[in-house]
């Protein structure tokens, strides 16, 4: 009886999944086709990763990994959130009277439109990021000048954290292009809110630590687990605004004229 | 009231964009089922608006849109299944192929492989797209994205296609391939069109029912026939080769006719009432024969749409306060 009654519960499990999956169908149909067009796009700019590996072989010569990933990290965090916010500005406003159009007016529903391009637009950052320190750690593995007390636990926080700021970008780039009805517009609201944030640490003292700029200032003390500040804060005050991009965004998108 | 006769209906459909432009105002539409429906009006009547408002792209100020005898919202995808689409001047991701944009957009319609495939394929070839079927959209013309789009509208067999002025920029041969494509889809296809354009001659090639758009109100809506009546004029237009004056002359001795005209080769014969027209027509052929004058072309007074279209948009500038007026009271 027992194994009958998992067997059923199993069979059940596997409908529902299916159900979900095949009403999710169009949202991943086009998340997909999203994440392939901009990969596409990001292979043809290749040749920019590969400059910024040769600037990067040269600034860190000594091939310390603190010394390595405060310069990376450095460079996410004042360039990374500022290009990787341009296509997200331009994703959603630059395809009205184009190809949003042509989508929403079949079977595609507005929050599966929006919810879309938030994905692909995180996920091809979070990729490119993730490769990037995916390289770094496994040349500098292979070439044993990892310390053996390495802390990883509290090195990956800090990558996710940068992670989340990367994200949190994207997602005021996406919920611009809902509002305002051309790219540009989007693109200098971005640079302010850019402007605002990365510059916060310059602020004062209370405010500075939220800012990304204060992970790579810190570094060596969040590996050493010595930092007074809880991570966790920094992740909240990344990761509500993400929260509430896409919610709004949503919102906004469903109340436009397209 | 829905009307069931109908594919498109539309209530009291009103549109102001920012509380400044009224955009369509108060709208009564009635498109009837296995109709090719032209909706003709100058640039800015309010075209656009009124089919993105059909399509809940748009959502309305005041007054109801039903299609397919539901009503349409903009969260209306279901619906949208039944419906194929072609934006005016239509874009498409510059890398894909007709292959590749068709296959995505059977995708999104959840249109099964072994459907979605063969489908593409005989799209691909009704369009005349088989040879540019590989090729990167970026690389068409505006005639081939305009056949890319119409093999994007047909790939979930809709019942009912809306196309936006889809012969605006094309070439004479664009034109013309496309129209007779519209026309092999309304006639032998069954579907049900409703196309928007400012462009008479297609309209009138390609539609059996037509409604007139102005600033945003419907000023006429009918039959081609029907439009046509309003202008007609009682009169015959000949284009001769030859010398006029013995035609004239014997033109002028039929009973009924009251007015004969010459101006370059072409001869304007009034007749005397709509009761008589038919009848002074044969005796009008007839004086052709045995003379050596001969007679080119034929043309009757209710034959030319763009006369009956600008006559409506005038009759509506200078009574159109009036009605406003009359209606109220």
């Amino acid at each position: 009886m027992d194994f009958l009654e998992q067997l059923q519960k199993t069979f059940k499990k596997i409908s529902v999944f299916l159900k979900a999956k095949s009403q999710n169908l169009i949202f991943l149909t086009l998340s997909w086709h999203e994440i392939k067009l901009n990969f596409k796009q990001a292979i043809q700019k290749l040749w920019m990763l590969a400059l910024f590996f040769i600037v990067l072989s040269g600034i860190t010569s000594t091939l310390d990994i603190a010394i390595t990933s405060s310069t990376t990290l450095f460079i996410f965090v004042f360039f990374g959130t500022m290009v990787a916010s341009i296509p997200a500005d331009s994703c959603i406003s630059g395809e009205i009277g184009g190809l949003a159009d042509s989508l929403l007016s079949k079977s595609v529903k507005r929050w599966q439109y929006v919810l879309s391009k938030f994905l692909s637009q995180i996920l091809i950052v979070i990729i490119i990021y993730a490769s990037t320190f995916g390289i770094i750690i496994g040349v500098l593995e292979v070439l044993n000048l990892v310390p053996i007390l390495f802390d990883y636990c509290q090195y990956m926080s800090v990558l996710g954290l940068v992670a989340l700021v990367l994200t949190m970008f994207v997602s005021f780039g996406v919920l611009f292009s809902t509002i305002f009805p051309k790219p540009i517009f989007s693109i200098i609201t971005s640079l302010f809110l850019w402007f605002l944030l990365i510059f916060m640490f310059s602020v004062g003292p209370w405010v500075s630590i939220y800012s990304p700029v204060s992970l790579i200032d810190n570094l060596g003390l969040i590996l050493l687990d010595t930092w007074g500040v809880k991570l966790w804060k920094i992740a909240l005050f990344n990761s509500v605004p993400i929260v509430l991009c896409i919610i709004s965004a949503t919102i906004i998108f469903y109340q436009k004229d397209l | 009231m829905s009307n069931i006769d109908s594919i498109i209906h539309t209530e009291a459909l009103t549109k102001i964009f920012s509380r400044k432009k009224i955009a369509v105002n108060d709208l009564y539409l009635d498109v009837p089922k296995n109709s090719i429906y032209g909706f003709m009006g100058p640039n800015g009547a309010g075209k656009t608006t009124t089919i993105k408002m059909i399509l809940g792209l748009i959502q309305p100020s005041a007054g109801t849109i039903q299609v397919l005898g539901e009503k349409m919202r903009k969260d209306s995808a279901k619906l949208r299944r039944q419906i194929g689409y072609l934006p005016t001047n239509p874009k498409f991701p510059e890398k894909m192929t007709p292959i590749t944009y068709l296959d995505f957009v059977g995708k999104i319609f959840g249109i099964p492989k072994q459907i979605r495939i063969p489908r593409i394929t005989e799209l691909i070839r009704s369009t005349g797209l088989l040879p540019l079927s590989s090729s990167e959209i970026k690389k068409f013309s505006t005639g081939e994205i305009t056949r890319v789009g119409i093999a994007a509208t047909l790939i979930n067999d809709p019942k009912l296609l809306i196309l936006d002025e889809p012969t605006l920029g094309l070439d004479p041969i664009g034109r013309t391939s496309t129209v007779n494509l519209i026309i092999e889809l309304g006639n032998n296809r069954g579907k049900n069109v409703f196309l928007s354009s400012h462009i008479l001659g297609d309209i009138d090639r390609i539609c059996t029912h037509v409604g007139i758009i102005n600033d945003g109100k419907l000023i006429f809506t009918g039959t081609i026939a029907e439009v046509k009546k309003l202008i007609h004029t009682n009169t015959v237009e000949l284009q001769i080769d030859g010398e006029p004056d013995s035609i004239i002359q014997k033109l002028k001795l039929i009973p009924n006719v009251i007015n004969v005209d010459f101006d370059r080769y072409i001869i304007r014969v009034g007749i005397d009432s709509k009761e008589n027209y038919a009848n002074a027509l044969p005796q009008i052929f007839g004086v052709f024969k045995n003379d050596p004058v001969e007679l080119i072309s034929f043309k009757s007074g209710s034959e030319n749409l763009e006369s009956a279209f600008l006559k409506l948009l005038e009759d509506e500038k200078s009574n159109g306060f009036l009605r406003a007026i009359t209606k109220n009271l």
